[in-house]
């Protein structure tokens, strides 16, 4: 069943994503993801009506951690700030959110 | 003495009996980078040598790794301009461990940027060539790795796998390559593509080679939830153990298979056949299905992970994402979307189920399965244009079993009419490392593989 | 318009509680981040660097648990962890780690007194990091990121402002029992948002919207109709004295556009401590799609009965619960038996007292309140005091009518001032007197001699 995503969702889609588009990439990506989402249609070609889910295919449960156990990946505030050009008394900086 | 096309373990005997340094080891490689790596492109960065004071078992082998571990104080990039000049402030897991054995680190091998691929053409900072045929990719995404041992740049190398990316680059190079079972290794430190898909492995020349550092890698991390707590199993020992498989093999796996690939399949199945090996025809879901589950499942994790990258605590904004990686973050965010959360995570997730029960089916019938790796050899750069979601499809024959997270491996085993690698992969059952290396090495033993490893060395024969 | 419609506010409450565990939710760093040099409880966990992944807390989750049992909630067996995305400078992975489907606890309820109010869910999720504006900038601190929370959700059971405060105050009491979090709205470790929305009610009779208590009946006879279709969240209050400011603003002002026979907007406002008011916030107001899916890094959770049962053996006689027994049982007044209840510490410290002199309830209580004795000294030293305290003291009549007469003839103004009407005066002669008998009388008796006295 040949879809189109209108225009509108894959701007919308864009704001999700924290991108903002062209007008020439928005119709780039209606194509292409339109068609992709083609393809992803034959999942309904299986029966999945008694399936459970399966996010983790690993067995595991419960895996955590005990409170206030030795911290070894404690960085430094030099080192936090290390990877930015922008910052100011010891914080991150960012020009100021409304 | 000559150090050319050495395996890790032979490099190791060399150290440990002192006919060469660890230096002089690093050195050797850091020549032929300079040498080869301006055309081949494998390595984007290179990093100093470090004296070693912890003596072990790795004896100050360098290695090169894929470019999405974070290496502490060495610029890590996943190849995109995103991370351009971000430069770890921790070390990841698996680099640690290396490290903690005594391992070099000679530098960051290029890849898919963010892992969105199979050809190393989505790098931000060019792709790599493959070095059987400059005209061609090496596959994806871990190509910079594959590329790096495929030319002896470095005698083995540390990769990661989402759905193929160790395991066809491998099969396109013609080197080993192992993608452990999901939960193996740990993932801390591994910049993330699919988090519940991503498994760094090794790539090597030889199987015993992949055996040894997979040993070294595995284990549970409580830096990753994920992490298995099953213990590891001694691979180089079960690797030679005398053993006897049933091995499965499926019609569907030959779909759409290029005619020579199918043939020297077909060929290694009888190698296999008079080495004893027991061989049975089973039937799978076809792979095409495990192609919508995989970029469904994927491209939504994938949203989510990229979702860190503003460029306010490290790195550049969200301006600096190539075009793949805006692709994919569109399509993970649809089909999380509210509305559409149930006709494509969701669902996605109960196809998942039914591959994991359908593999538990057959492996109770058979011990490993084997198929072809890819269905082509090495596409011509800048041919992965032509397809819509390319990474997906040419991984077809690897999602299924990514998919359901179990292990396999890829070994060489034949050329095809242009003198391109062919893959055959060996897939096994959850935590059965062992059983597929030991089938692997076996072939090794059996044929090497042919000459191919030393044929495709032939061209960078140190002069 | 129409002075016979009036209207019947609905309001829930969103409430987070930081917890006081040692280590964050996902990772080693120190929880305990108030105040610290900016950026320096971080690691790449909590500062949502490339490649790095979280692995919870072990006794966050429990003492999450027994928030829900605390508020009588069902406790799921088995939870898992979902991701909520949005984008924000304080949000370092682009997703907060949190519990959408499938949270620890669920339909639970608090009795006070007389009412009964429906917790929805309990869930725990993880906190962000801390913006403060410095002119043209945002500035970011991430030391708070990653510091584990539990979210409780009421059901829009609260009709007026002070429902609302009282709740908020036993819920305080109760957390701080449980010994999870001190619950400081001032430090931030307690954050509450209200929503509030109108029902309009077409009675015959009148209603007065200003006036805030309704009757009983007249709450479930709107209860059955369904629920107001807007709903209009409050954020950015910090302190009880704000929300009841702020619900009673919003009930006016929803009142008023009601009137006019619009709807009001569902929307998040802010609330003007100065201006005593909320106010609608400039930002894009779209419906959030968090894209919940669940947390891939973390493996789901699974809770046997016994660990449950556990658990909620670790729940204290609640402050309500104690109020109960103390009027009913010791028959204490109820003002008393509520501040008693309000600390613990003091509460269980009572009751040890009142172990050991069960008569005496009222008087222990009495002490304790007034502080006529200390509560830093061990509980049969105070019972012992106590009893001292109690013991009428002999007082020495032959002695004090001798020191009656002295003190009469000493302070003649005094005694002026009493008789002219000033009773007042009489104190500082009866001081007098306690001091003349170091204390070896009762000063009940000695006034009343005085008084006497000075009569005749």
């Amino acid at each position: 069943m040949k879809r189109t995503l209108p225009k509108e969702e894959i701007k919308h889609l864009g704001n999700l994503s924290g991108i903002s588009l062209t007008d020439e990439e928005t119709k780039t990506y209606q194509k292409q993801l339109s068609e992709t989402l083609d393809y992803m249609e034959n999942i309904n070609e299986l029966p999945t009506a008694n399936t459970p889910p399966t996010s983790n295919v690993s067995n595991l449960e419960n895996v955590f951690f005990h409170d206030g156990g030795e911290n070894k990946r404690g960085l430094t505030q030099n080192e936090a700030l290390s990877n930015t050009k922008q910052k100011k008394d010891g914080k991150f900086l960012v020009k100021r959110i409304l | 003495m000559s150090i050319f096309g050495k395996s890790i373990v032979e490099l190791i005997r060399l150290v440990q009996e002192k006919e060469i340094s660890r230096k002089e080891l690093f050195d050797y490689f850091k020549r032929r980078i300079t040498k080869y790596n301006p055309n081949l492109n494998a390595f984007l960065t290179l990093a100093e040598y470090q004296e070693d004071t912890n003596h072990g078992e790795l004896l100050g082998i360098p290695l090169a790794i894929k470019d999405n571990f974070c290496t502490k104080g060495i610029r890590t990039t996943a190849s995109s301009k995103v991370l351009d000049n971000f430069i770890p402030p921790y070390e990841s897991t698996v680099t640690q461990k290396l490290l903690n054995q005594g391992a070099s680190i000679l530098g960051k091998t290029n890849m898919d940027a963010w892992a969105h691929g199979n050809s190393t053409e989505t790098s931000d900072y060019g792709p790599t060539k493959n070095p059987w045929n400059t005209d061609r990719s090496p596959g994806g995404s871990s190509g910079g790795s594959a590329a790096a041992i495929s030319a002896y740049l470095s005698p083995a190398a540390i990769g990661s796998e989402t759905a193929g990316s160790i395991r066809q680059p491998a099969s396109w190079c013609g080197t080993v390559g192992i993608k452990p079972t999901y939960g193996r290794v740990s993932r801390y430190g591994v910049i993330a593509m699919g988090s519940s898909l991503d498994s760094p492995g090794p790539l090597t020349l030889t199987v015993e080679d992949a055996a040894f550092l997979l040993k070294v890698l595995a284990g549970n991390d409580p830096y990753d939830a994920t992490s298995s707590d099953i213990p590891v199993q001694d691979y180089p020992s079960i690797m030679t153990q005398k053993k006897k498989f049933t091995i499965g093999f499926s019609d569907e796996y030959f779909d759409g298979v290029n005619e020579e690939i199918k043939a020297k399949i077909m060929e290694a199945l009888d190698v296999f056949r008079r080495l004893g090996h027991k061989t049975k025809k089973i039937k799978l879901i076809p792979p095409k299905y495990a192609i919508s589950v995989y970029t469904i499942l994927q491209r939504a994790e994938v949203s989510s992970n990229l979702a860190r990258y503003d460029g306010i605590r490290f790195g550049n904004d969200r301006r600096s994402f190539g075009e793949e990686a805006k692709r994919r973050l569109m399509f993970g965010a649809y089909t999380l979307s509210y509305g559409y959360y149930d006709a494509y995570y969701k669902k996605a997730q109960k196809v998942r189920t039914l591959i994991v029960e359908d593999f538990k089916r057959v492996f109770s019938e058979v011990d490993v399965i084997v198929a072809p790796t890819c269905p082509i050899t090495a596409l011509k750069l800048g041919e992965f244009k032509k397809y819509p979601f390319f990474g997906e499809i040419m991984d077809v024959l690897n999602e299924p079993g990514a998919v359901a997270g179990l292990p396999a491996i890829n070994i060489p085993v034949g050329l095809d009419s242009v003198n391109l690698p062919i893959g055959l992969q060996i897939m096994g059952n959850y935590f059965d490392e062992g059983s597929i290396l030991n089938l692997a090495h076996q072939f090794e033993k059996e044929t090497e593989f042919f000459g191919i490893i030393k044929k495709g060395l032939e061209k960078y024969k140190d002069e | 318009m129409n002075n016979e419609d009036s209207y019947i506010p609905f309001i829930g409450l969103e409430i987070h509680i930081e917890l006081k565990t040692k280590s964050k939710m996902f990772c080693q760093c120190s929880a305990n981040y108030f105040a610290k040099a900016p950026n320096s409880h971080v690691c790449p966990v909590c500062l949502g660097m490339p490649g790095a992944l979280p692995v919870p807390n072990k006794q966050a989750f429990e003492w999450t648990m027994l928030v829900g049992k605390a508020l009588n909630c069902t406790i799921n067996g088995t939870s898992k962890f979902d991701r909520k995305h949005y984008f924000y400078p304080d949000l370092a992975k682009g997703y907060q780690i949190s519990q959408y489907d499938e949270p620890f606890a669920v339909n639970g309820k608090v009795r006070m007194q007389k009412a009964e109010y429906g917790i929805q869910r309990v869930h725990l999720e993880e906190d962000t990091g801390k913006l403060t504006h410095s002119g043209e900038n945002t500035l970011i601190d991430f030391n708070r990121s990653g510091v584990p929370l539990v979210e409780i959700v009421t059901e829009p059971d609260f009709h007026n402002s002070d429902e609302v405060k009282r709740f908020l105050e036993e819920l305080q009491v109760i957390i701080r029992y449980l010994g999870v979090s001190n619950a400081d709205m001032e430090k931030g470790s307690m954050r509450l948002e209200p929503n509030i929305s109108l029902k309009v009610k077409s009675q015959k009779s009148s209603f007065d919207a200003l006036r805030m208590i309704l009757s009983k009946a007249e709450v479930s006879k709107v209860k059955s109709d369904e629920l107001p279709k807007y709903k209009v969240e409050i954020k950015n209050i910090n302190s009880f004295k704000f929300v009841k400011q702020a619900i009673e603003y919003e009930i006016i002002r929803q009142a008023e556009i009601l009137r006019k026979g619009e709807t009001p907007k569902q929307e998040t406002r802010g609330f003007s401590e100065s201006k005593q008011a909320t106010y609608s916030q400039r930002s894009k107001e779209y419906a959030h799609d968090y894209r919940y899916f669940p947390e891939p890094d973390i493996p789901p959770m699974r809770f046997s009965k016994q660990e449950i049962e556990k658990i909620a053996e670790k729940v204290p006689e609640l402050p309500s619960q104690k109020v109960q027994r103390y009027t009913e049982q010791l028959k204490i007044k109820l003002q008393d038996a509520l501040i008693i209840s309000k600390s613990r510490a003091t509460a269980e410290y009572f009751d040890a007292v009142v172990k050991l002199m069960p008569q005496n309830a009222q008087n222990v209580a009495n002490l304790i309140i007034h502080k006529r004795i200390k509560t830093d000294v061990p509980p049969e030293e105070f019972a012992k005091t106590a009893r001292e305290l109690s013991t009428p003291i002999l007082t020495d009549m032959t002695i004090l009518s001798e020191k009656i007469i002295q003190v009469i003839q000493s302070n003649p103004k005094v005694v002026e001032d009493y008789k002219s009407g000033k009773h007042n005066a009489i104190m500082y002669l009866v001081g007098l007197l306690m001091r003349e008998m170091k204390g070896k009388a009762d000063a009940k008796t000695v006034r009343q001699e005085l008084e006497k006295a000075i009569k005749t």
